[in-house]
């Protein structure tokens, strides 16, 4: 079902000679604010049902996963399937899959804002929002994983009496560091970017107690020139050392199996594939989550068609990047001559796994390819469904990755086959109901798009408009 | 990579891709239900490791028996030889199936925890079998029998011997021992045959019945039809340079299987020119195929038939033949696998051979096999010479008691007759393992008076209104006879655990005329005393006892005309390579070993030929339903490539239903089929019928968990060549310098970081593929020297074994039906440059300055990224708390099984071969305090120590010295994967084999290409 503003955005792109508003529906700064907080107010005003419902759901999820730790650590990591030789099972998928998802969010707030896209306004709080959602996600996983949780803090460089570091060689510690960095920056950006806002809600509050923790949590923000001033700077810098950040963590989390020497972990492609993978996942991840959201609070005209179709082409693009990956993994493997290599390859098109391989190829290089047709583009439902199965393949590239390589490496005697236990799908599982949770709560109670920045395009957009002598 | 010529599998599903096969890939997570339901399928309805030593809750109570309450004094002056903490070494014996093994117990403050081979036990010469290693645990077993009973009830020590003392002057004595049978097991020992001869001097009526499931009767037999009188064989492999074995266990199960192994490394020493020959005839996979040269599959029926080809083509071919009697080609049955066009190919081989090394080769026949065979093979041995040169003989101790079937059968006769109305049965399970028709509990029930005296209360002791614990050997004066006849004295490691008594002391309540103690009646057997006695204790053998040598004339021989075993299915009975007969089957260590050939845990299986499995459209873990005489078992199917056509190969010893919580109990299901109940009296082999029932049960194998695929068979095939290394020895040069190091080609290798050096020791070790035959003897070494946990079924079944020795099993070559076969021993190759330390984020593993790769429990947090990194998965992972049982107070005494030299480790730890690192440290320690080095040979790892072919050598890298030293310069020595520049301390010796020329395979020129990583 097509609103009214995707509509204006199809039927505006057939003329050349008009650009179609980024911020749509006649939108005044008034309108913004209400639309937005409206959002986060109408909570207030009416309970919804369906958000109840939702958020029911996802703490009992969340309650489920509590109850699976809780006996993970009551009993061991063996109420997983890991074994030997798949040493690592769908904990490290888990947690590589979460990584991934939360790419999108720093890429766009930070990268995408030093390239002046503006576009990226409409979406990009929620995104961040998505990053951080997901990189707690994605933490959890090495913390649980390990055998002994209650020693996880050998992990970090703590000055002790023993004066033993952890060993800086091992991926697993940049790891460490690497997603820390990322989650600190990540939240921070998004806090900073939320100042504004968060002092809008303030403004606006009704309640003594919304009043302050809204002040508290705008820390006095008044929308003076000083502030501004301050604030643009700060958020440049913090976009500039951004940047780096959305390379290097996943760069860092394929050194975990790059810098390895199993065969089908061993290759030099893993860091820009990987990067490119988590972009592709994020952004199917923020889409699919956008979709409905702005469907359900009418923000049709701030998260418009052109939004999704820009993001849809970058989708494409990274999507056939990853395909490009999974093809010269194929033709390195061939060309190094390493039999080892060669048979980590075909054994994962061909062996057992071969249907995890093939779910793969289907979901991440095939099915992203329909976004080369403008139809498939403007089509909601369409983009929706593919952003799904992107995520689903991109779940499974991560099982493949992991678990084919492991389960038959050097030697054939110690081969073995993975199975998953109930206990891996309920975590996996609860990692959504984390997720999901976290996210009904920003729903609920922040700002879901940056309104400031919005209305900055508002701005931008009415100015040229009037140098234009306007459209409509 | 070294492109093998050879086709490679590792299971028989792999090489038939079949539809079965084809859907199972195609279901997501193959093998497993989704959520692991594993309630549901049948047999592995538990966790069956947090039982593996826990007990009944009923005896939990008893648990404190073995306490009492003690004053602790302290003592004010140390007695001699006791350091608190450092171990001590006693000699002392042990008995399997009647046969002793001269031992070593390394004791800590009072506890025996290891067991060693005697070296001065011209038996073992300091090997141990796995058995005899795993009696340790055996000892300390929560599930031993800890007290008398009757009718059920526990009672004191005390009343059991006033029943029995009353049981004698009442009713035994009174009737001079009429209607009165002791129902035993083997023994050797001189002092209970003393003491029985004793009782039956005194009781004229009483009669004595040995019986053993597992017997050499056959052999006996056959010799004595040979010879005119029954002899004892001896084998001297080392000088055979031809040996011909049909259905043999020469090293699975001989009472001499120590000595036969060393004596056969002994002969395959291919560097020094020394190689012997092995052709192998038989219908099951035994240690003596997988070391042949040769081997041909064939019924167990047919093998005779084999024999009489061999002889035939002797007496055509090279004009030698039995002076009347003998075979000729027409003789031979023109059909059959026997004597099929291959089987005659090799005959000839065979027979051109022992026509060539008269007096230098060796005709042995397995237990299973008639007398008749036996007593041809002697024949033949006589034929070519070697009658006094590789067969020598002494006295048989055996010869005269009828063969154990007969002895059992006619007890049996005589209770049903009213005849026997008190039985006493000493340690012996005939109501589990009788032959079928034979119903000893039913007969036992009906008895007057019935005792069972062991060291479990078994199914048999269920029929027994009385019950006296037997004490292990280790806590108990005992004696033995080793194969040979040496006289080993087995000194008590430790005081009884449960106050049980041992075999001397029980008859002693039945002659209590003899009041001295145990000890002093071994010393009297020995006839030695003063010196000469502490001396044999410490030694743990009289000096130059033995059985006296006899010379051997042959009679003449008769008929010999086997016609084969015909059409249909055959179906054999051989004791387990780990429970053996079923009197190991409460060992927890046992039943999660793999077996040498087909990797199975915690089961038996009915093995089939792929061909047979083909044709009955079965494949592994199929539910078999087996018929023999109208009896009928199920039993899951293993399709064992190398396994004889149309023969269904059973294995005795499982299916125990009051062994305990290991084996089965009253309250957990038994481990594995009972198939005695198939099994007619004396009959190895019988015609049977073998029919599917669609169902199927879960196997716990540790190798190829699941089906392989194409691809994956591909993949073995491609690399298998470079993983096992080998040439036969007429490829071989063994002046060749880094031949087989070279196999592999790969760019130059470098380090990523600098290299340390070693100025002190530098521990290596070699593992020689040409001689280690599978035994599993390392494995158990490993276990009990280490503290390994045992995981139970499931847990294998998920891939979570614990064993930091595995032996992988390869099949080469393209016939299914009669591979090829290597073994390869693989633990921490202590790679220099380690792939799993440079990832480990909480340096829990790291180098030491002796090149060993340190494992620090300490500091392991569990991420597992190291057992990724190894290349040799050699690394084991602690995923759950292996150790719960230990925390049961019933367990306690199992807690005593432990090395206290070794970490036990908790859950989340990984773990893994440390060379033996505390071996390491006492004799460092050693060293340092008498101010020189370690000697080469000082340390010996576990596995090493255990090795019956001295296939492991261990020692220092960094003296040119040493054995490991010069056998890593050795012309067949290489490093398995090497291209990874892990640099590993461990070096393989690549596998020589000897084919006969006219049999060599046409091997194509090497394909070695393209290089490694």
């Amino acid at each position: 079902m097509s609103s009214q503003y995707d509509i204006q955005v199809v039927q505006a792109e057939e003329d050349p000679t008009f650009r179609p508003d980024l911020v749509m529906g006649g939108s005044t700064y008034k309108s913004i604010d209400d639309d937005v907080a409206g959002v986060a107010e109408g909570f207030l005003e009416k309970p919804s049902l369906v958000w109840y419902a939702m958020f029911g759901l996802s703490v009992s999820v969340l309650g489920m996963l509590g109850a699976v730790v809780a006996y993970l650590l009551y009993t061991g990591v063996g109420i997983w399937g890991n074994q030997s030789p798949v040493f690592w099972g769908w904990p490290i998928v888990n947690f590589v899959f979460w990584v991934g998802i939360a790419h999108a969010g720093t890429l766009i707030s930070a990268i995408l804002f030093l390239l002046k896209q503006d576009w990226r306004t409409g979406i990009n709080r929620f995104a961040e929002a998505m990053t951080i959602f997901a990189v707690c996600c994605a933490g959890l996983f090495p913390a649980i994983h390990v055998g002994r949780v209650w020693f996880v803090y050998f992990l970090f460089p703590i000055p002790n009496q023993m004066d033993l570091w952890p060993q800086f060689r091992s991926p697993l510690l940049w790891d460490v560091f690497a997603v820390s960095t990322y989650a600190t920056v990540s939240l921070l950006f998004w806090y900073m970017g939320l100042i504004p806002d968060l002092a809008t809600f303030r403004d606006r509050s009704r309640t003594k107690l919304r009043k302050f923790l809204y002040g508290a949590f705008s820390m006095g923000w008044t929308g003076s020139s000083r502030h501004w001033h301050r604030y643009e700077k700060a958020y440049l810098i913090l976009a500039g050392l951004a940047t780096p950040l959305v390379l290097s963590v996943h760069t860092v989390v394929s050194f975990d199996f790059a810098v390895s020497q199993l065969p089908g972990w061993h290759t030099t492609i893993f860091p820009p594939y990987f990067v490119a993978g988590a972009i592709f996942s994020g952004f199917a991840m923020v889409l699919t989550l956008i979709i409905p959201v702005r469907s359900i609070f009418k923000l049709e005209h701030i998260v418009t068609l052109r939004h999704i179709d820009v993001m849809t082409k970058i989708i494409l693009a990274t999507g056939s990047m990853v395909g490009y990956a999974y093809a010269l993994e194929f033709f390195i493997a061939w060309y190094s001559g390493n039999p080892y290599e060669q048979f980590a390859f075909t054994n994962r098109a061909f062996g057992p796994y071969a249907w995890a391989y093939w779910i793969m190829v289907s979901c991440n290089v095939i099915s992203p390819q329909l976004f080369w047709f403008k139809k498939i583009r403007h089509n909601i439902a369409a983009i929706w469904v593919i952003t799904i199965f992107v995520n689903i393949g991109m779940w499974f590239e991560r099982f493949v990755i992991t678990i084919t390589s492991l389960s038959r490496d050097f030697l054939p005697g110690s081969w073995g086959y993975f199975s998953p236990t109930l206990f891996d799908a309920l975590t996996l599982l609860g990692s959504f109901g984390l997720f999901f949770t976290l996210f009904l709560l920003f729903i609920r109670f922040l700002p879901i798009i940056a309104m400031a920045e919005i209305k900055m395009i508002l701005h931008k957009q009415n100015t040229t408009k009037e140098h234009q002598g306007g459209h409509h | 990579m070294q492109q093998s010529p050879k086709k490679h599998w590792r299971s028989v599903d792999e090489l038939n891709e079949t539809p079965e096969f084809a859907e199972l890939l195609g279901k997501e997570f193959v093998g497993d239900d989704f959520d692991k339901n594993i309630d549901e399928i049948d047999g592995v309805s538990r966790r069956r490791f947090l039982q593996v030593m826990g007990a009944s809750v009923a005896l939990a109570g008893v648990a404190s028996c073995r306490w009492d309450a003690e004053e602790i004094i302290p003592l004010t002056s140390r007695p001699a030889n006791r350091v608190p903490g450092k171990a001590q070494h006693f000699a002392s014996a042990l008995e399997f199936a009647g046969h002793g093994q001269g031992i070593v117990l390394t004791s800590y403050d009072g506890r025996p925890v290891k067991v060693e081979g005697n070296v001065l036990d011209p038996n073992s010469d300091g090997a141990t079998t796995v058995f005899a290693q795993s009696a340790i645990l055996e000892m300390y077993d929560p599930d031993r029998s800890r007290s008398a009973s009757s009718a059920g009830a526990d009672v004191a020590m005390d009343e059991a011997q006033r029943y029995v003392t009353g049981l004698m002057e009442g009713t035994v004595r009174p009737a001079g021992g009429a209607g009165v049978a002791v129902l035993a097991e083997a023994t050797s020992s001189p002092t209970v045959l003393q003491l029985r001869q004793r009782l039956q001097g005194e009781l004229a009526g009483l009669r004595w019945v040995e019986y053993e499931p597992v017997s050499r009767d056959n052999a006996i037999a056959g010799t004595r039809a040979a010879l005119g009188t029954a002899l004892r064989p001896h084998y001297d492999l080392g000088a055979s340079r031809v040996i011909l074995s049909l259905d043999g266990d020469l090293f699975s199960g001989h009472p001499a299987q120590l000595r036969h192994s060393r004596e056969w490394a002994a002969g395959r020493r291919p560097v020094e020119g020394v190689m012997s020959r092995m052709y192998v005839a038989e219908s099951r996979h035994t240690i003596d195929g997988g070391m042949a040269d040769h081997r041909v599959p064939m019924r167990s029926g047919d093998v005779g038939a084999f024999l009489a080809l061999v002889e035939a083509l002797l007496a055509k071919e090279h004009g030698m033949a039995l002076a009347s009697n003998g075979v000729t080609m027409d003789d031979v049955p023109a059909a059959g696998a026997a004597t099929d066009a291959k089987a005659r190919e090799v005959a000839r081989s065979v027979a051109a051979d022992l026509a060539a090394h008269t007096g230098r080769s060796l005709i042995v026949v397995g237990p299973n096999q008639p007398a008749e065979v036996h007593a041809r093979a002697l024949h033949l041995n006589g034929l070519l010479g070697n009658l006094g040169r590789t067969v020598k003989f002494t006295d048989e101790p055996a010869a005269e008691r009828p063969s154990h079937v007969q002895a059992l059968t006619d007890l049996v006769a005589a209770i049903d007759a009213g005849e026997v109305s008190t039985v006493i049965v000493m340690g012996s399970n005939p109501v589990y393992n009788a032959p079928a028709g034979v119903d000893v509990g039913a007969a036992l029930d009906r008895c007057e008076n019935t005792l069972h005296f062991g060291l479990y209360r078994d199914e048999t002791a269920a029929h027994c209104a009385w019950h006296v614990p037997l004490a292990h050997p280790f806590e108990s004066w005992t004696d033995a006879l080793g194969w040979d006849g040496t006289h080993l004295i087995g000194q008590p490691g430790i005081a009884p655990i449960w106050g049980s008594l041992s075999n001397i002391e029980f008859l002693q309540w039945m002659l209590p005329s003899i009041t001295e103690t145990p000890k002093d009646l071994i010393m009297r057997t020995a006839g030695l005393n003063g010196k000469a006695w502490r001396k044999a204790v410490h030694d743990g053998r009289s000096e130059g006892s033995r059985l006296a040598s006899r010379a051997a004339s042959l009679a003449a021989p008769t008929a010999f005309r086997p016609t084969g075993a015909g059409e249909g299915m055959e179906v054999t009975f051989a004791p387990d390579t780990k429970v053996w007969d079923g009197r190991y089957a409460n060992n927890a260590w046992l039943q999660e070993l793999p077996e040498f050939m087909s990797k199975l845990t915690w089961d038996n299986v009915a093995m089939l030929a792929p061909s047979t499995a083909e044709r009955m459209d079965v494949t592994t873990g199929d539910l078999l339903e087996i018929t023999v005489d109208g009896q009928s078992l199920n039993v899951p199917a293993y399709v064992m490539p190398g396994q004889a056509r149309d023969s269904v190969a059973l294995a005795l010893g499982y299916g125990r239903t009051q062994a305990g919580v290991v084996a089965g109990n009253d309250e957990v299901d038994s481990v594995g089929v009972n198939v005695y109940p198939l099994r007619k009296a004396g009959i190895s082999q019988t015609g049977g019928e073998v029919t599917k029932t669609g169902k199927t049960f879960p196997l716990a194998i540790t190798q190829t968990h699941h089906l392989m695929d194409a691809r994956g068979m591909q993949g073995v095939a491609q690399r298998l060549g470079a993983l096992v290394r080998e040439e036969t020895l007429e490829e071989f040069d063994p002046d060749g310098h880094d031949h087989f190091r070279h196999m592999v080609h790969h760019p130059k290798l470098v380090s990523l970081w600098e290299e340390r050096s070693y100025d002190g020791y530098a521990w290596g070790m070699s593992l020689d593929l040409n001689v280690c035959n599978g035994c599993n003897a390392c494995v158990i070494a490993c276990q009990s020297e280490n503290n390994i946990p045992v995981v139970g079924k499931e847990q294998v079944m998920n891939g979570r074994e614990m064993h930091w020795m595995r032996l992988d099993r390869y099949f080469a070559g393209d016939d299914v039906d009669n591979p090829e076969l290597a073994t390869q021993p693989i633990n921490c190759q202590q790679c220099e440059l380690a792939p799993c330390e440079q990832v480990c984020p909480a340096t829990a593993t790291v180098h030491s300055d002796e090149g060993l790769n340190d494992m620090v429990y300490n500091r392991c947090i569990g991420t597992r990224y190291c057992g990724n990194n190894c290349p040799y998965k050699v690394r084991r992972f602690n995923y759950l708390n292996y150790r719960k049982d230990l925390k049961d107070p019933n367990n306690e005494v199992a807690k005593l099984a432990l090395n206290p030299e070794v970490t036990v480790r908790s859950r989340g730890v990984m773990e893994k071969c440390t060379y033996c690192t505390q071996r390491i440290t006492e004799k460092r320690i050693q060293a340092k305090n008498e101010g020189r080095r370690i000697q080469d040979g000082e340390v010996t790892p576990a596995c090493a120590q255990v090795c019956p072919t001295e296939a492991i050598v261990f020692g220092d890298k960094n003296d040119p010295d040493t054995r490991v030293s010069k056998l890593h310069h050795d012309a067949r020595a290489y490093e398995l994967l090497a291209e990874l520049n892990v640099k590993p301390r461990n070096n393989f010796l690549a596998k020589i084999r000897n084919p006969h020329p006219d049999l060599a395979p046409v091997v194509e020129a090497d394909d070695a290409s393209n290089g490694g990583h």
